[in-house]
């Protein structure tokens, strides 16, 4: 992510942001970039109200509106010192600073690390509103996957810095779903061959398959038919999916 | 306008009233200074006196650019300033206003003092120059960098210095004036650069202002003790066992894995002010003289404080000695007294904590110190070989008698630190600069007194008999330590 903005150099190949190579990025191109970074730091000696006003001055674009609306939501005290807040009032902080300018494109490296569940949940419900006002990108980076799988719609993953997948959430969840059988007739096989089958777990009246669905003929009725077998599909997480990708990209 | 309110919001806080109260009273000082040469020197001696005061020219508008820099830089690496837009160009645009401003009120002022001797626009851009100087010169994220700056500014300082540079300003004014308003459009945005933007990581400011008093060392990269991740401390003695292993212990906590690292980095702070200074004191002597042996022995007479040739020197390296060793006693003293981890990493009781805490204060002292003391006895023995002559030192060389003040001294000024930081409280920068600057001037201040004392004496007694004073008073300051930090670590809470 630093690369995306220019922050790091390239050692080799090139990144562009919003048109321009990265290492170029100017004061414009840079008003149009929110981020919020892994290891958040702000001034510890300044009140929060004095860096927004501090970082605003900056903005053309800075919202007032949007500021006072996040303060409120994520209940953040304006009086208080930077370096007396928790690291979860932190990268609340960092985020309403990233947000305010409405950039054309957010960057939000492991946002919610630091936040409780129910704030992790309300912060990701504001981003979707602030997506939806805006019409901006926002490229979130998180192992929180089950967090950030409801806001996204585009995942690429990586593996040892390189991309082991770069695909739309949907698609994603299509590919991979798992199928409960329950046996209507005698025992169910010790192993399923299907060469989509990529896990599997089972007992002689029932059974757990992870799937990969693709290509045609793989659906889960003549799977069943053919095995004597009610199939029930289930959705799969995000969570779940990535050791898939993972053993895949090293097959 | 945005480019001042930016920097006004930066600027406007406590910390920069102490910043200012401290240029202030250097430059009284220094104003008082030049006074009492001017007063001193008379007629015969105007043109030195008035060449050494057109040294404010520069230290002046330099000492200004390094502070005016300071908030900036302070902010400057830290990753949030990449992204605003236009930070560079709002803060440098307010920079140079200010380095104008500044500039302008040194000129100004020299002239209505009648003590400016180069023509005033020449005299403006070289101000100009000191000012961008300033704002690169102390660039305390990259040491090496500051080092080679801060030698960069000694060699222009005693350029600046020199008769024969303000008789060349005053020649030819608009080639000295070029050269000035090129050097400062040079240097002004060597510290705005996109370069210096992309440096990872944010000073504390008032870590800046504790550095801002040395320019040498590394002590950003000390490890802080809550950075380490818990571990067993290295081939650690069974309970109550072997203290030197517990004292290894605490040193593992406050320094990590380096054995000396630290002693080094600290002993660099220290060697690095008073080295400094007789760096400059000799230039300045071989500048005034012209001759490079009655500078070397001058300044070997002032190590070794023999009065045939110390004169006036002799007070300057004390102070100096003094300050180094009083800069020494703040930043160990910031070592907290509570050194190890909470109990379930090293259960050891109240009473071997303390003793633990004093056997470690009393190690890095006597490291800190002895270097310091090899430091100054090879410089005057390295002076002495230059100078070709034997060294005319007292019975007790020059050198020792600051530093056995300090080694004395450094228990009160500990405990004294500690009561004035109280435990677990949460400074705020004037609270932790004000005790800053008191502390290192009151034990710089009593170590010159305890040594000039020390100096007047020493005719009269013998080497031996202040070996023993000295030996009972470390005893006496020592012990009183112990008892003090068993008293503290009794009744506090160490949660």
């Amino acid at each position: 992510m630093r690369h995306v903005v220019g922050l790091q150099l390239p050692g080799a190949g090139e990144v562009q942001t919003l048109g321009v190579p990265s290492e170029r990025l100017g004061s414009s191109e840079l008003g149009r970039i929110g981020m919020v970074h892994q290891e958040i730091e702000l001034p510890g000696w300044m009140r929060v109200e004095r860096l927004l006003r501090y970082v605003a001055s900056y903005h053309a674009r800075w919202s007032r509106d949007r500021e006072a609306r996040l303060l409120e939501e994520l209940e953040i005290d304006p009086a208080v010192q930077v370096g007396m807040l928790t690291p979860g009032n932190l990268q609340k902080v960092a985020v309403v600073l990233a947000v305010c300018p409405r950039p054309e494109l957010l960057l939000l490296d492991e946002p919610v690390s630091a936040l409780d569940p129910i704030v992790r949940e309300r912060l990701l419900s504001l981003l979707i509103d602030l997506l939806r006002e805006d019409g901006s990108t926002i490229v979130i980076s998180s192992h929180v996957l089950r967090d950030v799988e409801r806001v996204v719609d585009w995942i690429v993953c990586l593996e040892r810095g390189r991309v082991i997948t770069d695909v739309a959430m949907d698609e994603l969840r299509e590919r991979y779903v798992e199928w409960r059988l329950t046996s209507t007739n005698g025992a169910l096989p010790a192993r399923f061959d299907e060469p989509f089958v990529l896990r599997q777990q089972s007992d002689e009246r029932s059974a757990w398959l992870v799937v990969r669905r693709a290509g045609a003929g793989i659906d889960a009725l003549s799977f069943g038919a053919r095995h004597h077998a009610v199939v029930e599909e289930r959705p799969m997480d995000l969570e779940r999916i990535f050791p898939l990708l993972l053993d895949e990209a090293r097959t | 306008m945005n480019a001042l309110s930016a920097y006004g919001r930066l600027v406007w806080r406590p910390h920069s009233a102490v910043q200012l109260y401290i240029v202030a009273c250097l430059v009284v000082a220094a104003c008082t200074w030049i006074g009492w040469l001017h007063g001193l020197m008379g007629v015969e001696h105007a043109a030195l006196a008035l060449r050494r005061t057109n040294s404010l020219l520069w230290i002046a508008p330099l000492a200004m650019g390094a502070l005016a820099v300071s908030p900036v830089r302070e902010l400057f690496h830290a990753q949030f300033t990449w992204h605003l837009p236009g930070v560079r160009r709002a803060l440098g645009l307010a920079l140079a206003l200010i380095a104008v401003l500044s500039a302008g009120l040194t000129v100004i002022g020299l002239s209505l003092l009648g003590w400016l001797v180069v023509p005033v626009v020449p005299a403006l851009a070289l101000a100009l120059a000191a000012f961008s100087l300033g704002l690169i010169a102390f660039d305390w994220m990259h040491p090496r960098r500051a080092l080679v700056r801060g030698a960069l500014v000694l060699v222009l300082g005693l350029l600046l210095g020199s008769e024969a540079v303000w008789s060349a300003a005053s020649t030819w004014p608009v080639a000295s004036t070029l050269v000035g308003v090129c050097g400062a459009a040079w240097l002004l945005p060597q510290c705005l650069s996109r370069a210096a933007l992309r440096r990872k990581g944010l000073i504390r400011v008032k870590r800046v202002m504790g550095l801002a008093l040395i320019a040498v060392a590394d002590l950003e990269n000390l490890p802080e003790p809550e950075d380490r991740a818990p571990a067993r401390p290295p081939r650690l003695a069974p309970r109550g066992d072997r203290p030197w292993m517990w004292v290894r212990a605490a040193h593992y906590e406050l320094f990590g894995w380096s054995a000396t690292g630290w002693m080094w980095r600290v002993g660099a702070i220290v060697l690095g002010v008073p080295f400094g200074v007789c760096a400059v004191h000799f230039a300045l002597n071989v500048l005034e003289t012209g001759a490079w042996k009655g500078a070397v022995e001058h300044l070997h007479g002032s190590l070794t404080r023999s009065d045939a040739l110390a004169g006036r020197a002799t007070a300057d390296i004390d102070f100096v000695l003094a300050m180094g060793g009083a800069l020494f006693l703040f930043f160990t003293g910031m070592i907290p007294t509570e050194t190890l981890k909470p109990a379930r990493l090293q259960p050891i009781s109240r009473r071997q904590r303390a003793e633990i805490t004093w056997r470690l204060h009393l190690v890095v002292d006597l490291g800190v110190l002895g270097l310091l003391a090899l430091g100054l006895f090879g410089a005057s023995e390295l002076l002495a070989l230059l100078g070709g002559f034997e060294g005319r030192g007292g019975p007790v060389p020059g050198w020792l008698r600051p530093i056995a003040a300090m080694m004395i001294l450094a228990p009160l000024a500990r405990c004294w630190q500690h009561a004035r930081r109280g435990r677990g409280t949460q400074w705020s920068h004037a609270g932790y600069m004000l005790p800053l600057v008191v502390s290192v001037t009151v034990v710089a201040l009593l170590a010159g007194g305890v040594s000039e004392l020390w100096s007047m004496h020493t005719g009269r007694h013998s080497a031996a008999t202040w070996a023993v004073v000295v030996c009972a008073l470390l005893a006496a300051t020592q012990l009183f330590f112990r008892a003090y930090l068993r008293r503290r670590l009794a009744l506090g809470d160490l949660i």
